[in-house]
């Protein structure tokens, strides 16, 4: 009798031997299934808020908010987030130029976005036209201490709208004949998506040419 | 004079051992039921972060060139004031040149091309701007062709997002 009940003790000592790793294992690979789910939660929320937190800046200074900001604490849902505007001098047509961080901080997890903006002066009504430039064009989270030199920033708008006189002089110096020739001589080499609608679109394209 | 022997026998029978065995394979079953359940939970979890990581990386890079664009130049609402979607969004960027996004169905990319407003050849930039998007298309949601809506989607998952440009002409 005694042997037979050595067995049976044997018998479950070794059922718990075997279960107990195996059930601490599923459990680690339970809770580690959580952990990434709450990972690519928080990686996810805090984006999209900062993101939202950039357009929400952009709204408020086409609202006409102007001045250092250091506006903390704003909430999305039950998300919060801070903005800070901070102004970087002005541009050659007396615009304000800002920069304008929007910060959101879920768990370990942090995003900063930074977009360069400019206010233009004086407030009309309705509000004034705002014009960010995603200088990092990047999601990624970042050292604000890596922030592009202003000057380069302020380089870039004066590309911009240089560029911008250009196409504008071309399309003034053209006549909408010659402007659509242009176009439509450029369909053979546009990708294959393109080229079905291609004259249609040089069609509007011609329409809205600028004129003198 | 017989005497019978009351010594109890040594092991365990046979009908003990499939019963223990039996008892055994249905705790395992409940078990790894449960464990692949969690690994095929696990994987669905992660295709669908992946999908909406790539959605989010196109919104943003397409979000960021639109809202600073000047115009929507492709689709357009049509004359009957319906809406119009295509896979292909043709606009005039901030700084007056055309710029193209379309979807490429066999490499499940959105991919973006400049043509340029004055003299010079189409530019396809290298690098799509969207990759692992099963099927996008942009809808013109604006008389004055200022604002643009998109829908990707792919594997189930689906995101819509829109935005106003901020400059005119």
């Amino acid at each position: 009798m005694t042997r037979r009940r050595g067995i049976a003790l044997f018998l479950v000592l070794a059922l718990v031997a075997v279960f107990v790793p195996v059930l601490l294992y599923l459990s680690q690979t339970g809770s580690s299934q959580v952990r990434q789910a709450m990972k690519f939660h928080e990686v996810q929320q805090s984006e999209s808020v900062a993101l939202s937190g950039t357009n929400s800046g952009l709204c408020r200074l086409r609202g006409n908010l102007t001045g250092l900001q250091q506006l903390s604490n704003l909430l999305l849902g039950d998300t919060s987030y801070d903005l800070t505007l901070k102004p970087t001098g002005q541009g050659v047509v007396l615009q304000n130029l800002y920069h304008l961080f929007s910060r959101c901080a879920l768990g370990r997890h942090s995003y900063i976005l930074m977009s360069d903006a400019e206010q233009l002066q004086p407030d009309p009504d309705p509000p004034v036209m705002v014009i960010s430039h995603d200088t990092w064009n990047t999601v990624e989270p970042y050292d604000i201490n890596l922030a592009a030199d202003v000057t380069a920033m302020e380089n870039l708008r004066g590309q911009d709208l240089l560029g911008f006189e250009a196409t504008k002089n071309y399309e003034r110096g053209k006549t909408p004949a010659q402007y659509e020739s242009d176009l439509l001589a450029k369909q053979s080499s546009l990708p294959q998506e393109l080229k079905a609608d291609w004259s249609s679109i040089a069609g509007v394209l011609k329409e809205e040419k600028l004129q003198f | 004079m017989f005497q019978t022997s009351e010594r109890p026998k040594a092991g365990v029978t046979l009908v003990e051992l499939l019963i223990g065995t039996a008892i055994l394979a249905v705790i395992l079953g409940i078990v790894s039921r449960w464990f692949f359940m969690q690994r095929e939970y696990q994987q669905r979890l992660s295709r669908v972060s992946e999908i909406q990581e790539d959605f989010r990386r196109a919104s943003w890079n397409m979000i960021q060139e639109l809202q600073m664009a000047r115009v929507i130049i492709w689709p357009r609402i049509n004359a009957d004031k319906s809406l119009h979607s295509d896979t292909k969004l043709v606009f005039k960027d901030f700084n007056g040149q055309i710029i193209s996004y379309y979807h490429e169905s066999a490499t499940r990319q959105i991919r973006r091309c400049v043509i340029p407003n004055g003299p010079g050849g189409v530019v396809i930039n290298p690098r799509p701007i969207g990759e692992g998007i099963a099927s996008a298309s942009f809808t013109a949601s604006s008389f004055d062709n200022r604002l643009i809506s998109f829908h990707l989607s792919s594997g189930g998952v689906h995101a819509l997002d829109a935005v106003y440009l901020l400059n005119g002409d």
